[in-house]
């Protein structure tokens, strides 16, 4: 008999929160007046759970890692060479023992993000090959003063609640771009930083540069700035360096994102269903490794699961698929209660024209109605082949709008404006009542970008189309704004280990 | 008799790897020309398939079985060959280099470069310049084709490059890379024969290379 995952967690006592709890803060949540939906019923959750444990019992996986390997037969995994079958009640025990809420925090200790039950944030992409000049239209190899440029506007632009590199630079060693990328986001911006590493060696340095800005390991565990993501090669693949990171960050208990890419069609099963089973069993089999190695580390369940375009073998984060397993693996991670990375903003277009412009709005909301916790990649152009901040700035207003619908409408007396209308009466007017006053910004979104104004005065401006009003609000922003500064002491010392890597 | 071949082409097409067998075989024992079986009724299928491919009326899982269907004719046929009569558009040696275990994007070249008619040797992941010398001196390929996916093993590549500078074989082979972080500048850089962005146009390249 299949018992649901919720009702074991609740029956044990465990420190999990049952799905109904409503003692948590939620932006999008069923039991009130706010928008969300659910791709799949509480049945169908635990079908799709029993199958992924079917896949890891019957099919196992691949572990590239010595030291996970007989960590795996330690915990009473199958191990067979390289590859590891799992027992059921070993994986339910990793999913239970992670905690259900990963907070981060900023470079100045504020607690900002709160991965749990439905929250949702938005934040770039990392480690794209190409980005897209804002100013010259021209697409090129990132450099490092790019990753400073875009850390800035991250800074700067209110929707964006995280920062990722939004392409590797390539101006510094090619083995060390990730450390380099990572002291140019805590120098230039404040706010949480979701980064990656080329390997354990590299962490550690990051890692050491956390360190230095929290004050102690012990702080930065306290309140973490920076969340690591790392990936599993689909199909059912640990590879050395993706495991060795997750299992350095359990032991630093630090949040660590295990996120697998699997492309339908291509590196995984066509149907949706069949991918998200697979994709779930790459990142628990993760998980499994990853708590036996500190029970109770902090874990965000990721999957970037796409499919591939069967004419030009492009994979897709745009596609109406893309945007259903998003949902659906998040889904998944509200039933496990483990924080969910997701992924919006981004586009299959190569220039920010109309088609990225419905791609983003398209997937942003489907992310925030999903109420996908982390979510990553705005400002993505041509499949993650490249970075455009004119997008992530066009990213920026349309979370704002997600943000707003989320929200939906609240009913209550104030909202009801009985005594307004009955003020007003037939063929008055709201404009100066008070209630208009005291509502219409709490209740209406502001457009910053979107231009609701008259054809005379859009003319008189020249006739900027979106991506021109989104260079020109870029340009204000980097003239403008001045995020604050790292202390010279703490630059210099985070400077000091990346030169002694 | 002409009507087989037809029908052989069109099974092809439709990527039914039995019929395929079914009239291949049936050929055979009615004493048809092995050589007219491949080239007039399982390569005019297949180019087919390309043809419709390139203008974007078939997709890359229906082109991998048409590819394996008429193999599965072609297979039939092969042993009933003299060696110079065996249709092949060249051979290529595929790898992902050393260090990097990710391996579709070359598998899905492999795919497309065998459907074109390419005699394809994949030495599979994590594969160092000594692993490609020694596939070159053992299956003398036109083509070697290098693949990774991450920023730090693509430099392999130009190690592999230097190899075969040391060993005298630069000459001897033309070498092509391709995986995400690849550009054709990166290809000049290192000395590369040629880059794809893609499968399908990494067969266009092979044959451009070999022509």
């Amino acid at each position: 008999m299949m018992k649901s995952f919720e009702t074991l967690t609740k029956d044990t006592g465990t420190n999990k929160i049952g799905e109904r709890g409503l003692t948590m803060p939620r932006s999008n949540y069923v039991a009130n007046s706010s928008l969300c939906f659910q791709l799949f019923t509480h049945q169908q959750c635990a079908e799709i759970h029993s199958a992924v444990l079917e896949v890891l019992e019957r099919v196992g996986v691949n572990i590239h890692h010595q030291r996970a390997l007989a960590i795996a037969r330690k915990a009473g995994a199958y191990v067979d060479g390289q590859r590891v079958r799992f027992p059921a009640a070993l994986v339910e025990k990793s999913i239970r023992s992670a905690p259900s809420r990963v907070v981060l925090s900023d470079r100045n200790k504020q607690r900002r993000i709160f991965l749990e039950g439905h929250n949702f944030y938005f934040g770039p992409g990392p480690t794209a090959m190409n980005t897209i000049d804002p100013f010259t239209g021209e697409r090129r190899v990132p450099v490092l003063e790019d990753t400073c440029r875009a850390s800035r506007v991250m800074d700067a632009l209110p929707n964006i609640d995280f920062q990722m590199d939004f392409g590797t630079p390539s101006d510094v060693d090619r083995k060390t771009s990730d450390v380099y990328a990572f002291e140019a986001l805590l120098n230039n911006s404040t706010k949480p930083i979701v980064h990656w590493s080329y390997n354990t060696r590299n962490l550690k340095a990051m890692v050491e540069m956390a360190v230095a800005v929290a004050g102690s390991l012990q702080e930065l565990q306290n309140n973490p700035l920076c969340a690591f993501y790392c990936e599993p090669i689909s199909p059912l693949t640990h590879e050395f360096d993706a495991l060795d990171i997750a299992m350095a960050m359990a032991e630093y208990n630090l949040p660590v994102i295990y996120t697998p890419a699997p492309q339908g069609g291509v590196t995984a099963p066509a149907t949706l269903a069949g991918n998200i089973v697979q994709s779930l069993a790459e990142s628990l089999s993760g998980l499994v490794i990853h708590q036996q190695v500190r029970e109770g580390a902090p874990f965000i369940m990721g999957g970037v699961i796409t499919i591939m375009d069967m004419i030009s073998t492009q994979i897709t984060y745009a596609s109406p698929e893309f945007n259903l397993m998003a949902a659906g693996l998040i889904r998944m991670a509200q039933f496990y209660e483990i924080p969910g990375f997701s992924t919006a903003g981004c586009s299959d277009s190569k220039s920010v024209d109309q088609q990225a412009g419905i791609d983003i709005a398209t997937n942003c909301l489907m992310a925030a109605l999903s109420g996908g916790n982390l979510i990553h990649d705005v400002g993505y152009m041509e499949s993650g082949m490249s970075t455009s901040l004119q997008s992530l700035v066009i990213g920026d207003e349309v979370i704002g709008q997600v943000k707003r619908l989320i929200r939906g409408i609240e009913v209550n007396k104030e909202t009801l404006a009985l005594d307004a209308i009955e003020a007003v009466g037939p063929g008055g007017d709201f404009i100066g009542e008070e209630h208009t006053y005291n509502n219409f910004k709490k209740e209406w979104w502001m457009p910053t970008l979107f231009n609701r104004g008259r054809h005379d005065s859009w003319a008189a401006q020249g006739k900027p189309d979106l991506a021109e009003l989104a260079s020109k609000r870029l340009r204000i922003l980097l003239e403008e704004h001045q995020p604050q500064a790292l202390n010279e002491d703490t630059k210099n010392r985070i400077r000091q280990i990346r030169l002694a890597l | 008799m002409s009507n087989y071949l037809e029908d052989l082409a069109q099974s092809v097409i439709v990527g039914q790897e039995d019929r395929v067998k079914q009239l291949t075989q049936q050929a055979i024992d009615s004493g048809a020309d092995p050589v007219e079986i491949i080239n007039q009724g399982l390569i005019p299928g297949m180019n087919v398939v390309g043809a419709r491919f390139k203008v974007g009326q078939m997709f890359v899982p229906e082109v991998l079985m048409s590819a394996r269907a008429m193999n599965g004719g072609m297979e039939l046929v092969k042993p009933l060959l003299l060696d110079e009569e065996l249709p092949t558009a060249g051979k290529v040696v595929l790898g992902t280099v050393k260090g990097d275990l990710h391996d579709i994007g070359k598998n899905l070249v492999g795919m497309m470069l065998e459907s074109a008619g390419f005699t394809v040797v994949n030495l599979g992941v994590d594969a160092g310049p000594d692993k490609f010398l020694q596939a070159i001196k053992e299956h003398k390929p036109g083509i070697i084709g290098l693949s990774a996916l991450l920023t730090t093993t693509m430099l392999s590549m130009k190690d592999t490059i230097e190899v075969l500078k040391e060993e005298g074989l630069r000459d001897k082979v033309k070498v092509i890379i391709g995986g995400a972080p690849i550009s054709q500048d990166f290809a000049d850089e290192i000395g590369a024969d040629g880059f794809a962005p893609d499968a399908a146009s990494a067969t266009d390249l092979c044959k451009k290379l070999l022509a």
